[in-house]
């Protein structure tokens, strides 16, 4: 189990000091020279050069710096918005409870990725609109998770007690129940972290996500397509990254259910 | 009783699919962007501007445009497309049948990939095999359509050259996009099966069938696995609308004519009837499926029909 757990933690680490130093670093990563247009990896340039001669491993450190900061916002808001109306939903019952159930239906009754890919479309490219589109999508998740945790330790004793203490709602809430119903919280939003970098890259790959000076992952497997006969490193480069991050991501995840024990495996 | 479900079930789909009609709809015409500029371009006069929107029915409020939008939608009329004219409803027609095909050519492979997998991991649980498949099964969800898609392309069209990079053209252009889309399906649906089956192979009924003198092959088969599959069934449901949602992209990349091209040519060109089109078309087939697959379920076991 241990050996499992160190090596996806690593590369995460890797990708995120790499996203950081995209932040620090005075990487040129759009810097163009044509006389290196399309040419493969060497000793001087481990990744290669892209189709107008860019550094293909500048490129790749600014998006994993772009998967990362989309990642971290979408997650976050999701994380906050879906969880607040979640507890207060399955809290408060009644006329809020039923609005969020008939919400979080309508929501599931949709493909996440094909209501992304509208929302982005409509609002036109670029890293706000990304955030936006993803944020609409993810929050259902942390929700329904939420309200059904809530609703599972709400009749516990200390709740009740608290209650009939006359604690304030969100005493209640903030102190007693949020502490207990975290643990599932955090697993989702490490599977999220995944989804949403795979759909971050697939935005930017139909163009519908962060605009073409930037550089995302996705967009630079949708400039690679075009020479993968000539240049499949332009492909395989990028292809690699989000591949290792998001599996890394997973099998993270897969871990720390494991160890919150949360579906009572023996 | 049965009856009271399934009426239940169908109310609630009408809703849903009204709801997603009606969000749809707002937020194509509230999000900023002007079609009739996109059409006539910047250099347009004022006059022309307003005598397109005026033809399109653009310049009405947008109340009743929504009252003019719903009334054509009961009456099976999504509208025209703005810029070929063409029907939405002929459009989606057209599109259709080459991305039910693609799902089809996909499930058919998740199920031939996942079904040995899974039990074969639930057989042999903890061995090497079982590690080895349940890698491969986390592999197969980490990557992406827009990763697999062009790997795939890569390897058998570009250097092995077995199959065309893209397009339509019979079965052998089939296969990748059926691949691309069916892997990650296989997946879930291999690990679906493997903690299903763990669970059926401990209960006392296969004990009790083992106790016969049954093959394993029959204990496994006839057995446990139709039991198995019953949970299988209904993330089977919920699975099929991501493999219709991933289409849209794997259709881009592999320029196979279905809705999900469309959809992503229409968002392009800012086509709002065939963009609405396709979008309740795509959530219409995903909440039948779920629909299905519920009733599905509980015909196959009966203990669900509650409340």
């Amino acid at each position: 189990m241990k050996k499992k757990f160190n090596i996806p933690f690593f590369v995460v680490i890797f990708w995120f000091v790499c996203g950081i130093l995209g932040l620090i670093l005075p990487l040129q990563p759009d810097q163009i020279s044509l006389d290196k247009i399309l040419l493969g990896p060497g000793w001087e340039q481990w990744c290669g050069y892209d189709h107008l001669g860019r550094p293909i491993c500048e490129r790749l450190i600014m998006g994993a710096k772009t998967s990362f900061s989309v990642a971290i916002i979408v997650v976050l808001i999701s994380f906050v918005v879906g969880t607040f109306f979640g507890v207060i939903g399955a809290w408060f019952g009644g006329i809020y409870d039923k609005f969020l159930v008939v919400m979080i239906d309508i929501f599931i009754a949709f493909p996440g990725i094909l209501l992304a890919i509208v929302l982005a479309g409509l609002l036109g490219p670029g890293l706000t609109n990304t955030v936006i589109a993803l944020s609409v999508v993810s929050w259902v998740g942390f929700s329904r998770l939420a309200r059904i945790q809530t609703l599972s330790i709400k009749n516990r004793d200390h709740i009740i007690a608290a209650h009939a203490l006359g604690t304030l709602d969100y005493v209640i809430t903030y102190r007693h129940i949020l502490p207990l119903i975290i643990a599932p919280l955090i697993i989702e939003a490490t599977f999220s972290v995944a989804s949403v970098i795979i759909a971050e890259a697939g935005l930017s790959f139909l163009g519908l996500g962060i605009q073409p000076p930037s550089a995302s992952w996705g967009s630079m497997i949708r400039d690679g397509t075009q020479y993968m006969l000539v240049a499949p490193h332009m492909v395989l480069g990028p292809g690699f990254a989000i591949l290792s991050l998001v599996l890394c991501v997973n099998l993270l995840g897969d871990c720390l259910r494991e160890k919150m024990d949360i579906r009572g495996s023996k | 009783m049965y009856l009271n479900y399934i009426i239940k079930r169908l109310f609630g789909a009408i809703f849903v699919l009204f709801s997603i009609s009606t969000i749809v709809f707002f937020l194509i015409h509230i999000i900023p962007g002007d079609p009739v500029e996109v059409m006539l371009g910047e250099t347009a006069t004022a006059t022309d501007r307003e005598a397109l929107r005026h033809s399109l029915g653009l310049d009405l409020p947008i109340i009743q445009q929504w009252f003019l939008y719903l009334h054509g939608f009961f009456h099976f009329d999504l509208g025209a497309s703005l810029h070929s004219k063409q029907l939405v409803s002929q459009l989606l027609l057209e599109h259709i049948s080459p991305t039910l095909i693609l799902s089809f050519a996909s499930l058919f492979i998740a199920i031939i990939i996942s079904v040995p997998l899974g039990i074969l991991s639930a057989v042999y649980k903890d061995s090497i095999w079982d590690r080895l498949s349940m890698m491969t099964a986390i592999l197969g969800i980490s990557i992406p359509n827009f990763v697999m898609g062009p790997l795939l392309i890569l390897i058998f069209s570009l250097w092995l050259g077995w199959f065309p990079v893209s397009g339509n053209e019979g079965i052998s252009s089939l296969i990748l996009p059926a691949l691309t889309l069916g892997t990650a399906l296989a997946a879930i649906l291999s690990r679906m099966i493997r903690s299903s089956m763990i669970e059926i192979l401990q209960e006392d009924y296969i004990r009790s069938v083992r106790a016969r003198g049954l093959t394993e092959f029959n204990i496994l088969i006839y057995h446990a696995l139709r039991n198995a599959l019953l949970p299988v069934v209904t993330i089977l449901g919920m699975q099929l609308g991501t493999l219709l949602a991933g289409a849209v992209i794997t259709e881009t990349i592999f320029s196979w004519p279905g809705i999900g091209q469309l959809m992503i040519e229409s968002i392009q060109k800012r086509d709002y009837p065939v963009v609405q089109g396709c979008v309740i078309l795509i959530s219409f087939t995903y909440v039948l499926i779920n629909l299905v697959a519920d009733f599905v379920c509980v015909s196959l076991d009966p203990r669900i029909r509650v409340d």
